[in-house]
């Protein structure tokens, strides 16, 4: 489902998260505001998320682990807070998580490093503190880490 | 922006296939990563390493990264001397290293590549007169920023200065301090200080 550079307006719908059969949901580039609901946590034949450049607040979902197939999850250039849901790290099929240009606080996640499929992962320009972990290093595949 | 701190997991030599890094404006300390050194074979490779807190010296190991296009250590506390080994960095684009502690004599090849502005802010690192300067002076000088490179290699003094400490380190060169009023229009400082050297 390809809805990018559309000029969506209004709340992210719940109702989407009924749509689980969803495998490409492109929600890039729109003006979508409200929190990312919960429900799409359920979408668990996702294989690529794209929510980049719109204006949802508050935190990423935890419990996206439902969607074992997800390989790329793109929230960049939002207002999101809060901090990197660990369980990301359990996704084994995520190479691309792109998180930059929001307001995310807090640590990253040492899970994180355990999903050795990372090529890209770029939380660039946030909020973050804290050291990076160790395990990051183990990320034999990646091949753009921007933590600026 | 992250404020990330602490030193960099050491292991980073394990990402074989890397074409960027960048952990740039955070308050990143200790050593700067020696292992990335065998990441030789990579090509297309930049690492943006600055605005830390990075200390100690830029490995000499890095020389072996001659596929590497981008380097940027600006902003951070490095010192010792640039390794004359880097001269290998033959597919540099960018390079940078103002704005830290280094110090002696630029010896490599490095100087003739990129202009001072990629150098300054090194109040201990001398050179011959970096290009990258222009002015209505007469062939024979060349402008070396004031924040700069020139000032402790100067063997002798045509005019005080509160900064200038004359140390015969090379005594080719004299150099002046002055102030010159920048009258560009591009440039909002109105002031800026600069040293100029010549030859004897």
């Amino acid at each position: 489902m390809d809805l990018s550079g559309n000029q969506l307006s209004g709340n992210l719908p719940v109702e989407l998260g009924n749509c689980v059969s969803l495998q490409t949901p492109d929600l890039s580039n729109q003006d979508l505001t409200g929190n990312i609901p919960s429900s799409y946590t359920s979408l668990s034949n996702l294989q690529s998320f794209s929510l980049a450049n719109n204006s949802p607040i508050g935190e990423i979902p935890v419990g996206f682990t439902t969607s074992a197939g997800l390989e790329a999850f793109s929230v960049r250039g939002n207002a999101l807070n809060g901090t990197i849901p660990a369980d990301l790290g359990a996704l084994s099929k995520l190479s691309s998580l792109c998180l930059s240009n929001n307001l995310l606080s807090g640590q990253i996640p040492v899970p994180i490093g355990n999903d050795f499929n990372f090529a890209v992962l770029l939380p660039r320009k946030n909020q973050l503190n804290g050291s990076i972990p160790n395990a990051l290093g183990a990320l034999s595949k990646l091949e753009k880490l921007d933590l600026a | 922006m992250n404020q990330l701190f602490g030193s960099v997991p050491p292991n980073l030599a394990n990402y074989s296939r890397l074409s960027y890094l960048s952990f740039d404006k955070n308050n990143l300390m200790g050593e700067i990563p020696v292992e990335v050194s065998q990441l030789e074979q990579l090509h297309e490779l930049s690492f943006f390493l600055q605005q830390n807190a990075f200390q100690r010296t830029i490995p000499s190991s890095w020389g072996n990264l001659t596929l590497l296009q981008n380097l940027d250590l600006s902003n951070n506390k490095l010192n010792g001397s640039i390794p004359r080994i880097l001269d290998g960095l033959s597919n540099l684009q960018t390079f940078n290293v103002s704005d830290n502690n280094l110090q002696g004599l630029i010896l490599t090849a490095l100087a003739t590549r990129f202009n001072a502005s990629s150098f300054v802010g090194n109040p201990l690192l001398c050179s011959t007169p970096l290009t990258g300067f222009t002015g209505n002076l007469s062939s024979s000088f060349k402008w070396v920023e004031y924040r700069g490179n020139c000032r402790y290699c100067c063997g002798r003094s045509r005019a005080t200065s509160p900064y200038y400490t004359p140390i015969s380190l090379w005594s080719l060169y004299l150099c002046t301090w002055v102030e010159k009023r920048d009258h560009t229009s591009h440039s909002k400082s109105s002031r800026r200080n600069y040293y100029y050297c010549t030859y004897p």
